[in-house]
C-alpha cells in the first residue's frame, strides 16, 4: 500500500520537500512508518528523535488525514491512501 | 549578602521629585525570590486597592531576578508590574533583551516608580547616579526617534533604554513599553508610564553580578549549553523564530483565525510562517543577553509598498494577531504593522485583537463606513489595518475607542459587540486556542493578569513536553477537560517561579530541567532550595497575586471565557468540541484550597505564610 507524508515547518525545510510517497509492504503501524522509514531521510532524524532518550520525541504533531494522533503512537495504524501530516516539536509560543 | 542580588532597589518619587535607595528584606527574597514574586509583594503591601491605575498613586515596579545578569543562558529578562489600566487588576509584562542585566550591572535589583512628574522627563541611571532629565522635546516622538536622541544626548552608545511611544503618552490603555529585546507588551504598562509623564528609562552599569560558587556555576552553565545546543528547538528558534511553529499550530487548530471564528487556514499559516520569513524579509536572527538561541528577528523590506521597514521583526503572536486574525496572509504587511506598533508603542496582541473585533463589527453591521472614517474593513484589507494602527497610536476617531482595548470598545459600541470581544478580565486573548488545548481554557480563566498562556504554558504539556520533576510524566489528551486542573496548577506555580528567577520561557523549553534551575539558584545565591520548597514558593507567589485581585473584587464570576470559546470551532483541528470550564474550575478551586468564590481559604493563606 501507499501512504503520503506531508511535512510542515522545519521538517519540510530540513528535507527540502513537502510531500513524500511511501510504499509500505508488510507493516501498517504508524510507529514503524516514522521510526523505520522516515528516519532514513537525512535531516529528519534530528527532529524526530529526542537526543536525551534516543527515542521518538513525545512532542511531535502527527495527523492521520485530519485526525490528530494524541499520546502514544503504539496502536496507530495507517491505511492505503492515508495522508500523514507531521510537524515538529513546539518551539516558543 | 547572597550572590546574585544587588540588595538595592531604587525608589523614584516623580512628584517631588526624589530618588532614594532601599534594601530588599532578606525574608522577602527567601519567600518571593525576585522578579514577578518580589514585585507582587511590593505592590500588595504598598498599593491601596482603590488606586486609579492612571493616578500618581499607582506604582510601576521594575524587577530583575537573582540570576539576571549572570551567564546562565536565557536569564536576560526583567519584569514590570503595576495595577493595570487596561484590566483594573494585577498587571505584569516582561521582556528579554539587555535592560535587566544592565540594571544589575548598575548595582540595582529593581526600581519602584511612583507619583507623576510635572512635565515630561526621562530617567538616566548611570551606576550610582540616578537623575531625571527633561523630555519635553521627546514628547510626541516615536520610540525609534526617541531612542536615537536619548542615546546621543547621553553620549553613551551602550546604554540600554526603555521607551514609550505616542500611544502611551496619549494614555491608550493598550500601550506597551518598548525595550531593546522587544516589548513589555501586555496590560497597558506603557500607559502607566505615560500617565507619570515618563518617556524613557536609560541605564548603564559598569559592575558585575557576583556568583557564590563560580566553579560549579561554570560547570553547570556548560552542561546546559551543551543540552540546548543539541535540542532541535534551539535550532528551530534560531532559524525561524517563534513563528516557525505557525504551521504546526495551525494544523492542530491552535491558531485563532478571523477573530476566532475559523479553525483552519493552512495556506495562510504557511505564508505567515517563520520559514517564509527566513526566505523573504529576514535580515538576521538577534539574541538577548547570554542566550545561545537568538530567536528574535531583524527584518528588512527592500522594495514594494512597504520598502523601508527595517528593524524588529514580528514574533508568532504578532504574526497571528495581524495575520490570521484578519485573514491577511502577506508577511510584509504584518512586518509593517509590527513596525508601526513598535514606533507608537502599542501591544500587538491587544491591537490585532481590537482591529479584528472592529472588522467583525463592520461585517455584522454594528459599525458603518462613516463610523470608521470611510475605511473598508473587509476581512483581509491591508490598508485599513495599517491606517487603524495609526489611528490607535494617535487616538483618532475609532482608534481612540480601540486604544482602550476590546472590552471597553465593545461596551461603547453596545448591541451585540461584546460577543466579538475576545478577552478575559479585559485582557485580549493571546494566539492559542483553548478549543485545541483544553488546559488553556482553565489557564486563561485563572491567570492573574487576564487571558494569558504564559502564566501556565500548560499546552506545552498537552503537546508532549513533560516535566517529570513536577510529577508531569505523561502527555494528557488535549481534548479532555477532566483531570486538567492539577496539571494547570502545577504549571502555574512553576511559571510563577520562572517569572521570578527570571528565565525566558522559550529558553526554558530548549532543554532546561527543574534540577538545572535549582542548581543555578544554589550556585549563584547560596540558597539551597528543595523541589518542594520551590513549588511552595511558586504557589505562594501565584496566590499572592490572586489575593491582590480578590481585594479588587475578582471572584468566580470573572474566571470565565468569551462565549465563542465555549462553542466548538467548525473545523476538525479543535475536534468539534469545546472546553468544560465549569468542571475544570470546580476541581481547580478545590485543589487550590480556594472557596467557591475563588478566594484562597484562610488555612491556605497561613500555610503559604502570606
Ligand atoms: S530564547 Fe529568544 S527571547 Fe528568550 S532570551 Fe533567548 S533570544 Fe531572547
Amino acid at each position: 500500500m501507499k501512504v503520503y507524508v506531508k511535512l510542515l515547518g522545519d521538517l519540510r525545510e530540513a528535507l527540502g520537500k513537502e510531500r513524500l510517497e511511501i510504499e509500505l509492504q508488510s507493516h501498517s503501524e504508524l510507529k514503524w512508518l516514522i521510526e523505520d522509514r522516515l528516519l532514513g531521510y537525512e535531516g529528519l532524524r534530528d527532529h524526530l528523535i529526542d537526543p536525551r532518550t534516543n527515542r521518538m520525541r513525545t512532542d511531535l504533531i502527527i495527523l492521520i488525514n485530519d485526525r490528530s494522533v494524541e499520546g502514544s503512537t503504539e496502536s496507530e495504524r495507517v491505511r492505503d491512501g492515508d495522508i500523514i501530516t507531521l510537524a515538529p516539536a513546539i518551539a516558543g509560543g | 549578602m547572597p550572590g546574585g542580588y544587588k540588595d538595592r532597589i531604587i525608589r523614584v518619587d516623580l512628584t517631588k521629585p526624589r530618588v532614594s535607595i532601599e534594601l530588599p528584606k532578606e525574608e522577602h527574597k527567601r519567600k518571593f525570590l525576585g522578579g514577578s514574586g518580589l514585585a507582587a509583594k511590593i505592590l500588595y503591601d504598598e498599593l491601596d486597592p482603590k488606586t486609579d491605575p492612571l493616578s500618581p498613586e499607582n506604582k510601576l515596579v521594575f524587577m530583575t531576578g537573582p540570576l539576571t545578569g549572570t551567564l546562565a543562558p536565557g536569564f536576560g529578562r526583567f519584569v514590570i508590574a503595576s495595577k493595570s489600566p487596561l484590566t483594573g487588576i494585577w498587571g505584569e509584562a516582561g521582556s528579554a533583551g539587555y535592560w535587566g542585566p544592565e540594571l544589575k550591572f548598575a548595582g540595582y535589583d529593581g526600581m519602584i516608580l511612583e507619583g507623576r512628574a510635572e512635565e515630561p522627563c526621562y530617567l538616566w541611571i548611570n551606576d550610582e547616579d540616578v537623575e531625571l532629565k527633561d523630555a519635553k522635546h521627546l514628547w510626541g516622538k516615536d520610540t525609534v526617534e526617541t531612542e536615537a536622541i536619548v542615546r546621543s544626548e547621553l553620549r553613551e552608545s551602550k546604554s540600554r533604554i526603555l521607551i514609550i511611544g505616542q500611544a502611551g503618552e496619549r494614555l491608550a490603555k493598550i500601550a506597551c513599553i518598548v525595550t531593546d529585546g522587544g516589548v513589555a507588551g501586555r496590560c497597558g504598562l506603557g500607559t502607566v508610564m505615560g500617565s507619570k509623564n515618563l518617556k524613557a528609562i536609560a541605564v548603564r552599569g559598569s559592575g558585575r553580578v557576583e556568583v557564590e560558587d563560580e566553579a560549579r556555576f561554570h560547570d553547570l552553565v556548560g552542561e546546559i549549553h551543551s543540552i540546548m545546543n543539541n535540542d532541535p528547538r534551539t535550532k528551530s528558534l534560531k532559524s525561524y523564530g517563534s513563528a516557525g511553529s505557525m504551521e504546526g499550530n495551525e494544523a492542530v487548530g491552535d491558531v485563532p483565525i478571523k477573530n476566532w471564528m475559523v479553525g483552519s487556514w493552512p495556506d495562510g499559516a504557511r505564508k505567515l510562517s517563520g520559514q517564509q520569513m527566513a526566505r523573504t524579509i529576514l535580515k538576521r536572527p538577534v539574541t538577548c543577553f547570554a542566550c545561545p538561541i537568538a530567536c528574535k528577528r531583524e527584518v528588512e523590506i527592500k522594495s514594494g509598498p512597504y520598502a523601508g521597514v527595517k528593524g524588529k521583526g514580528p514574533e508568532y503572536e504578532t504574526m497571528a494577531s495581524f495575520g490570521t486574525m484578519l485573514l491577511i496572509d502577506d508577511i510584509e504587511v504584518v512586518a509593517k504593522a509590527n513596525d508601526l506598533c513598535t514606533r507608537y508603542g502599542i501591544d500587538t496582541i491587544s491591537c490585532g485583537s481590537a482591529i479584528a473585533f472592529t472588522y467583525e463589527c463592520y461585517e455584522k453591521g454594528l459599525l458603518t463606513k462613516e463610523d470608521v472614517r470611510g475605511l473598508d474593513l473587509s476581512w483581509g484589507n491591508h490598508d485599513s489595518l495599517l491606517r487603524m494602527i495609526e489611528m490607535i497610536g494617535q487616538r483618532e476617531g475609532i482608534g481612540s475607542v480601540l486604544g482602550d482595548g476590546v472590552k471597553t470598545a465593545s461596551e461603547k459600541i453596545g448591541k451585540d459587540a461584546s460577543e466579538f470581544a475576545m478577552h478575559v478580565k479585559g485582557l485580549e486573548m493571546p494566539m492559542h486556542d483553548p478549543r485545541a488545548y483544553r488546559s488553556l481554557a482553565l489557564g486563561y480563566a485563572t491567570s492573574n493578569r487576564g487571558a494569558c498562556y504564559l502564566q501556565a504554558t500548560s499546552h506545552w504539556v498537552e503537546r508532549g513536553m513533560l516535566f517529570p520533576e513536577l510529577g508531569i510524566k505523561e502527555r494528557p489528551d488535549r481534548f479532555t477537560s477532566e483531570g486538567k486542573a492539577r496539571m494547570v496548577i502545577d504549571m502555574q506555580n512553576f511559571m510563577a517561579i520562572v517569572d521570578s528567577l527570571i528565565i525566558c520561557k522559550f529558553a526554558l523549553s530548549c532543554g532546561y530541567t527543574l534540577t538545572h534551575l535549582l542548581g543555578l539558584v544554589e550556585y549563584v545565591t547560596g540558597y539551597s532550595i528543595s523541589i518542594d520548597e520551590f513549588k511552595m514558593m511558586g504557589e505562594r507567589i501565584f496566590n499572592l497575586k490572586r489575593l491582590f485581585n480578590n481585594r479588587l473584587g475578582v471572584s468566580r464570576k470573572d474566571d470565565r471565557l468569551p462565549e465563542r470559546i465555549n462553542k466548538p470551532s467548525p473545523e476538525e483541528g479543535t475536534k468539534h468540541s469545546s472546553p468544560d470550564l465549569g468542571l475544570m474550575l470546580s476541581e481547580y478551586y478545590r485543589l487550590r484550597a480556594w472557596d467557591e468564590e475563588g478566594r484562597p481559604k484562610a488555612d491556605k493563606i497561613g500555610e503559604l505564610e502570606l
